[in-house]
């Protein structure tokens, strides 16, 4: 039951990350499309068209670090997490070394 | 909890059990007997009458969802007043019907060699109705199996056998926010698409109702309402038993609702030419009015029909 436990307990942190990193990327991609149009129709301006594409470009790097960032920790939690279960798997074998199977009754 | 987390599990595996299985995450479900809300081996079944009724739940559930409020269950009862052995099944909803359907094979041949049965009863609620249909098609095709020729009934409660059209407006709707979204090149529309065509693929295979790995393979799964199901037809040695409910006791509400998810005649298998499958004798069919999808895998009423069928020889 232990193991069980534990592979579920795995399975949540691995789907929680997924989610982290699959949710981090789906705002990136929103957040660099949404700004391009602004961006460009600024872009369009002679004047100021030099100085807005350093703007752009500095405003996706930024973007993209961030979320970088967000996956990176994510992924690192993640591998903790990991790390901390198959300890606890490791310590708690002993006492339950069944695949989740109820024994069979008998004496 | 455990009961609450079983549950919550089970409406994950139905929701996106087909990615958990894919990721071999550790809550994908895999198709198991369960017994108390734990797993047992087919080597632990105690059927002294030598007849066993299996219990396939349907989408995004578990075997909770055949409890009564007394805690009774159709199979506790069948078992009291039949002494017919229940044998309730949990599984990762969220697969193709057809990938359940083998499991439910092999399980099933397992049953019949370690239990030695003298005779199968196999009772599915809405989507598994369509996997006891799958596993039994998968082998009388592959033939050799020692369970098949003991089930002699099968009953289906609010199975959607020609499909459910609330899957049906889930593929117009992501049909038409992903062209929308393409088209204005909307990066929000486009998200919230991709969202709702994560959905499994066992709801997806609920469009048409597929059964066969035919109906699928090589497919685009999101293409607009395509159906493309293989006819399986009706295994003439068992005797295939109908519940459909009405939510509206109207005849004219009850014919557009259903039971809320499933119409009237996709549960009772009605089926024209264009549904791609066999049509279903209606000597065996039940429609109860006034009753819910979910309500009828633990109603007194439904009981009573089940137990009449069962003990019909």
């Amino acid at each position: 039951m232990v193991r069980r436990d534990l592979s579920r307990l795995r399975g949540l942190f691995s789907l929680a990350v997924d989610a982290t990193i699959g949710g981090s990327r789906a705002i990136e991609k929103i957040q660099v499309d949404k700004a391009r149009i602004p961006f460009h129709v600024l872009e369009a301006v002679p004047i100021i068209a030099a100085p807005v594409k350093v703007v752009h470009v500095a405003y996706d790097f930024g973007v993209a670090a961030t979320h970088a960032s967000i996956r990176a920790v994510a992924g690192g939690v993640g591998e903790v997490a990991t790390l901390v279960l198959d300890t606890v798997e490791q310590k708690s074998a002993p006492a339950d070394g069944g695949d989740g199977a109820r024994a069979p009754d008998g004496p | 909890m455990r009961y609450d987390l079983d549950l919550a599990i089970g409406v994950l595996n139905g929701a996106i059990g087909d990615y958990l299985a894919r990721r071999k995450n550790g809550l994908a479900i895999e198709m198991t007997l369960v017994a108390d809300g734990a797993p047992i081996s087919a080597k632990q079944i105690d059927a002294p009458n030598g007849v066993v009724a299996v219990f396939v739940h349907g989408l995004m559930s578990t075997e909770s969802v055949w409890e009564l409020d007394d805690g009774e269950t159709y199979g506790s009862m069948l078992e009291r007043d039949l002494a017919i052995h229940p044998l309730f099944v949990r599984f990762n909803s969220g697969l193709h019907i057809s990938d359940n359907g083998e499991a439910l094979d092999r399980l099933l041949e397992e049953i019949a060699g370690s239990a030695h049965p003298r005779e199968i009863l196999l009772i599915g609620h809405s989507l598994g109705g369509l996997v006891i249909r799958a596993a039994t098609h998968v082998a009388a095709v592959g033939g050799g199996r020692a369970w098949l020729p003991l089930v002699k009934k099968a009953i289906y409660v609010g199975s959607p056998h020609l499909g459910a059209p609330l899957e049906r407006v889930g593929n117009v709707i992501h049909w038409g926010l992903a062209k929308v979204g393409a088209a204005a090149n909307e990066p929000i529309t486009e998200l919230v698409a991709s969202l709702i065509s994560m959905r499994s693929h066992g709801v997806k295979d609920l469009r048409f109702g597929n059964l066969t790995k035919q109906d699928w393979e090589d497919a685009d799964p999101d293409a607009l309402l395509q159906n493309r199901r293989h006819p399986v037809p009706l295994l003439p040695e068992i005797r295939h038993h109908l519940v459909a409910a009405t939510l509206s006791t109207d005849p004219i509400a009850a014919m557009f609702l259903g039971d809320a998810l499933v119409p009237v005649h996709s549960a009772s298998g009605r089926a024209e030419p264009h549904h791609r499958s066999p049509s279903f004798p209606s000597e065996h069919l039940h429609v109860l009015p006034g009753k819910n999808h979910l309500q009828i895998a633990h109603d007194r009423q439904v009981y009573d029909i089940l137990r009449s069928w069962c003990a019909e020889t």
